[in-house]
């Protein structure tokens, strides 16, 4: 059993402090998903204090043996984000990411030309279909590997590695044009 | 079917899956299905350029609204693991089978040895037959409060509210404030033993105890406690938790607001 799915099972069996531990290792992680997701951080901060809630809510029933506690975790996310979805399209519309005040590097030129490719790469996102950008961000940022992705969608791991690769391609064709268009 | 394997290579290949002894042929495969060098390179740029997406830093606002929905829901389970609700309460206020069973035996024992000190119940032999009964559920109570079962450590401690009040229960109960696994039955120690803070030693083992607890439920309930009591005391050890960087904002400032009242 991983330190996590431990800890998960002690919050089932009742020790409610060791929830504390989880959400320090996973409150970034999923509030990076949710803002990937939807560009806007009071709307991301919202739904991983839903998804915190919903464990609490539903902790009797984590099993360790039915998967890992991330993929239990992202599963509520993944559930989570569709009810948030069908109550708040359109989902990209809270905030200029592009005016968010993120770290700098010391460099101020390559700064700006890094800057320049992400908020690229974050409008290019946004061009993607709901789907094809949840499987994508699981992929590049959550550590899950495809079959845990499999899990949290609820499909097949084949149709995962397909997603991504279909993702790739139209992220490639948005990311181009914005780059020609710039 | 190649089409797909392609997408399954492609996809294994963006993430490392490949093996490094597999990636020459992989990438030999994936020229015949039309991705070329510079289309792979194009690939791997974009993955690269998809992980350096900044994401803002959460607000304080989160953690403090997570830490006081899981204190809310720490007093909830404490509240539904309270053993006998009010309309069940029953003998020695226990409840189930096995409490019955031993009631029964209580008052067998107790009949066989009221038996034995017939014919005329003295007023010294009734004393000792009660003070045999009081040692019975005392040992009952500390064996409960021995279990593995939180439940059965929870029923134990109200269990102490009807047993007779001696220093074994008293250090019993301060035992499993100090160091039992799980907080809310360390709580209820602290309200048994609060209850009862007129009796020798418990104003003491109350104050020493706050520096055994780490969560925060019972640092809080134990500043109430404090509060409650007028015992100035207790400033300082709660003025050490606050001097830790790792306790949490709202924790913080309720007991800067317990110490400020203290003084």
């Amino acid at each position: 059993m991983s330190p996590d799915d431990a800890l998960m099972t002690e919050v089932r069996n009742g020790d409610l402090d060791k929830l504390a531990a989880l959400y320090e290792k996973y409150h970034r992680p999923l509030f990076a998903y949710f803002f990937k997701m939807t560009s806007n951080a009071p709307a991301s901060e919202d739904l991983v204090h839903v998804v915190f809630c919903k464990v609490l809510k539903y902790r009797e029933h984590f099993r360790a043996g039915d998967g890992t506690f991330a993929v239990w975790l992202f599963r509520i996310a993944h559930n989570a984000g569709i009810d948030h979805f069908h109550k708040e399209k359109p989902f990209h519309n809270a905030e200029n990411v592009e005016d968010l005040d993120l770290e700098s590097d010391a460099d101020p030129v390559g700064d700006l030309e890094r800057k320049e490719k992400a908020a690229r790469m974050r409008r290019a996102l946004n061009g993607l279909t709901d789907v094809q950008r949840e499987t994508l961000i699981l992929s590049r940022y959550q550590g899950l590997t495809y079959e845990e992705i499999a899990k949290v969608m609820k499909c097949r791991e084949g149709t995962i590695k397909a997603r991504v690769f279909r993702a790739m391609e139209t992220l490639r064709g948005l990311y181009g044009a914005l780059e020609k268009s710039s | 079917m190649s089409d797909k394997k392609k997408e399954r290579l492609l996809a294994e290949l963006m993430r490392g899956d490949v093996l490094p002894e597999k990636e020459a042929r992989v990438k030999a495969f994936l020229r015949k299905k039309g991705v070329d060098a510079a289309r792979l390179a194009e690939y791997e740029d974009l993955w690269k350029t998809l992980g350096e997406v900044d994401v803002p830093e959460p607000s304080e606002a989160m953690h403090i609204r997570f830490r006081e929905t899981l204190e809310e829901a720490k007093k909830q389970t404490w509240r539904a693991e309270s053993p006998v609700p009010a309309g069940k309460k029953t003998f020695f206020g226990l409840a189930g089978a096995p409490q019955w069973a031993f009631a029964a035996s209580l008052v067998v024992l107790g009949w066989f040895i009221g038996f034995q000190l017939t014919p005329r119940p003295e007023r010294g032999q009734i004393q000792d037959l009660n003070a045999r009964v009081n040692d019975l559920k005392t040992a009952v109570l500390l064996t409960k409060l021995e279990s593995v079962s939180a439940p059965e450590r929870m029923k134990a401690i109200q269990y102490a509210e009807d047993a007779a009040w001696d220093d074994p229960v008293r250090d019993a109960l301060v035992q499993t404030l100090n160091h039992d696994s799980n907080p809310n039955v360390r709580l209820a120690a602290m309200d048994a033993l609060a209850r009862r803070v007129d009796r020798p030693g418990v104003r003491d083992a109350l104050l020493g105890s706050i520096e055994h607890q780490d969560s925060p439920l019972l640092q809080l309930a134990l500043a109430d406690v404090m509060v409650a009591l007028d015992e100035k005391r207790a400033a300082e050890p709660f003025r050490k938790i606050i001097a830790d960087p790792e306790v949490y904002f709202s924790i913080r400032r309720k007991l800067e607001e317990a110490v400020a009242k203290l003084l």
